[in-house]
């Protein structure tokens, strides 16, 4: 038996003793005081006239809880005002892997930026006016995009950025400066740009907001730049001669950049897998099969060739990533004449094996440019010396000509929207 | 005279029948209230506010037989109207020293009154309160709820839970020779 066991047997009686009661020294004054009020006359009282055991035993019905009440219709308020906000903001995607589809827009041949539906066609003004304005690249938020302007097609450009539906066009940069390079930032709201300053092309981080740069201490002659995917980290491309190597950054450009094992005859700029684990890239090798596709594990190396060797010749190069990771899309271009690269065919490459299926016309230069769209099911290929834009299931089958044309290789971006 | 006389002429604003009735449940219900509240004043606020709200509203008082159980009911109220109006500071006084009858074993009822005595401090005020009507003053759990004007439900999760807790208070103790609490004792 414990201590509380042999106290709770005699609870009543030690409290009793406890209590010590006694007639308080303040009964008299308290008597006095408490008589001289008014009494309530009996008819005053509800209770009165109510049968007996509504007076005498406990209440039947439980007080009302008047603070839980009021705590919970505050949560609902707060809950009422969450759901009003949050259904009043946009839905943003996460910035890597597959989105849904958003709006598919173009540059056209008349120099302005159009929303097109890719089934019909049918196309809706975003930028407009005298300018020339062209290759526009949606944000990884699909907030906003990027595009060039220049007053002839053939005269400088600069950079400029609007909401998705055209509306706040301000210009990226204050005036007298010139893009090389531009990479959104997964958050959306800065870019990694490269710009050539004194003969030399600098990176640096831009808050696309308010155009105030910040230049990244890099002892590398940077050729291109890219967030990488779920890590705080940049994989720049530096220039080694003809080559390229690749080097990974800390996102504010601290520390010591560390390069990843790559083969000496990497060309290009590379593709990220959309987890941030695998970098693939061309090589342009001195042999008699030049264009190979090359992986490598960003973190623990081991760069291998995925591309097989076929009897035709074939020279792969310019690998994407397709949202999910598991393909690359690539051209596939076809020596006419020694190692000089003629006509080109997208395919549709197994990121694991390199298996891979051709699709779409054979085009001559300039090559085709093509974009996944967000969920990763299609895929849109503009062909300039085709003057032709073509849509693909992204398994390369069901090719057909669009009913509609982007410009210049480079004029198309589809919108990233929250499933 | 009986107490039901009594308290029908109370009703009826006879002041000596009051000042009898009010004599005869004073000590004890003061005694409550300094558990309770364990402060001397707090405690005399409470009675006097308890007794001035019996005076008033006693001609509404249907079943003069249930004068007791309504008074201990309000002067309870009053204790926690108290403690409401004063805020949650923590609230500390010694007690009456002991005056009790003789025993045969007096040291061992003193230790266990100030054991007791010590787990009360360990209680909120609310805890208390449940503890104090149920075993001072002898109410039932629902009569508990009532007076306290909470659900009985509560009330008897409340009483639980401040046994459970002087429990801790008092065999938790270092120099406790008994068994320790064991895990869970409180769930």
């Amino acid at each position: 038996m414990t201590a509380f066991d042999r106290i709770e047997r005699h609870l009543p009686e030690l409290i009793d003793e406890l209590a010590a009661a006694a007639i308080p020294d303040y009964f008299d004054t308290m008597l006095q005081d408490t008589t001289k009020a008014r009494q309530r006359p009996a008819w005053s009282a509800l209770e009165r006239w109510l049968p007996m055991g509504v007076v005498a035993r406990p209440l039947p019905i439980l007080p009302v809880p008047w603070r839980l009440l009021a705590i919970v219709a505050l949560v609902g308020l707060v809950a009422a005002a969450t759901a009003v906000y949050v259904g009043t903001r946009p839905r943003i995607p996460a910035p890597f892997g597959p989105a849904r589809n958003g709006v598919l827009i173009i540059g056209t041949a008349d120099g302005d930026i159009v929303s097109v539906d890719p089934s019909t066609g049918t196309t809706t003004a975003l930028i407009g006016g005298p300018t020339i304005d062209a290759g526009p690249y949606f944000s990884n938020d699909g907030q906003r995009f990027i595009f060039d302007r220049g007053a002839s097609a053939s005269g400088p450009t600069r950079s400029y950025v609007a909401n998705a539906d055209g509306s706040d066009v301000h210009e990226l940069l204050p005036a007298g400066r010139a893009l090389n390079w531009f990479e959104w930032s997964p958050s959306s709201d800065r870019a990694l740009i490269i710009e050539t300053i004194a003969g030399k092309k600098r990176l640096s981080i831009v808050d696309v907001a308010n155009g105030r740069s910040t230049r990244l201490g890099l002892e590398l002659d940077v050729q291109a730049a890219a967030w990488r995917p779920i890590h705080d980290e940049i994989i720049v491309t530096a220039a080694a001669g003809d080559a390229r190597t690749f080097w990974v950054v800390n996102a504010d450009g601290s520390g010591v950049p560390r390069q990843i094992p790559v083969s000496p005859y990497a060309i290009n700029e590379p593709t990220l897998s959309p987890d941030g684990t695998t970098l693939a890239y061309a090589t342009w090798e001195p042999t008699a099969l030049p264009g190979r596709i090359r992986v490598v594990d960003i973190d623990a190396g081991g760069d291998h060739a995925i591309t097989t060797v076929d009897g035709d010749g074939a020279i792969w190069q310019s690998p994407q990533f397709s949202p999910d990771g598991t393909h690359l899309l690539v051209y596939r271009f076809i020596a006419t004449s020694g190692s000089d690269p003629g006509g080109a065919q997208l395919a549709i490459m197994d990121a694991a094996d390199g298996s891979a299926i051709t699709m779409g016309p054979v085009s001559e230069n300039p090559q085709p440019a093509a974009i996944f769209s967000p969920d990763g099911t299609k895929i849109v290929a503009d062909y300039p010396a085709l003057h032709a834009t073509w849509r693909f299931d992204a398994d390369g089958q069901n090719g057909h000509e669009a009913p509609f044309s982007a410009i210049g290789g480079a004029g198309a971006t589809w919108q990233r929207v929250a499933r | 005279m009986d107490q039901r006389e009594l308290v029908e002429r109370a009703q009826r604003g006879d002041r000596d029948a009051f000042a009898v009735l009010a004599g005869a449940f004073v000590a004890r219900l003061d005694a409550a209230a300094r558990l309770i509240l364990r402060d001397h004043e707090l405690a005399r606020d409470a009675v006097q506010e308890g007794f001035l709200r019996a005076w008033r509203n006693l001609p509404t008082l249907r079943d003069p037989d249930r004068f007791e159980p309504w008074l201990r009911s309000l002067v309870s109220r009053s204790c926690i109207d108290v403690l409401r109006r004063r805020g949650r500071r923590p609230i500390e006084v010694e007690l009456t020293p002991f005056d009790g009858p003789a025993v045969s074993d007096m040291a061992s009822v003193i230790a266990d009154r100030e054991l007791l005595d010590l787990a009360l401090r360990r209680l909120t005020p609310e805890q208390r309160a449940v503890i104090v009507l149920h075993y001072y003053l002898g109410m039932p759990l629902p009569d508990v709820a009532a007076a306290l004007r909470i659900p009985i439900g509560t009330a008897k999760s409340r009483h639980h839970r401040s046994l459970a807790l002087m429990r801790v208070a008092i065999d938790a103790r270092p120099e406790a020779s008994t068994s320790p609490v064991v895990g869970g004792q409180l769930a």
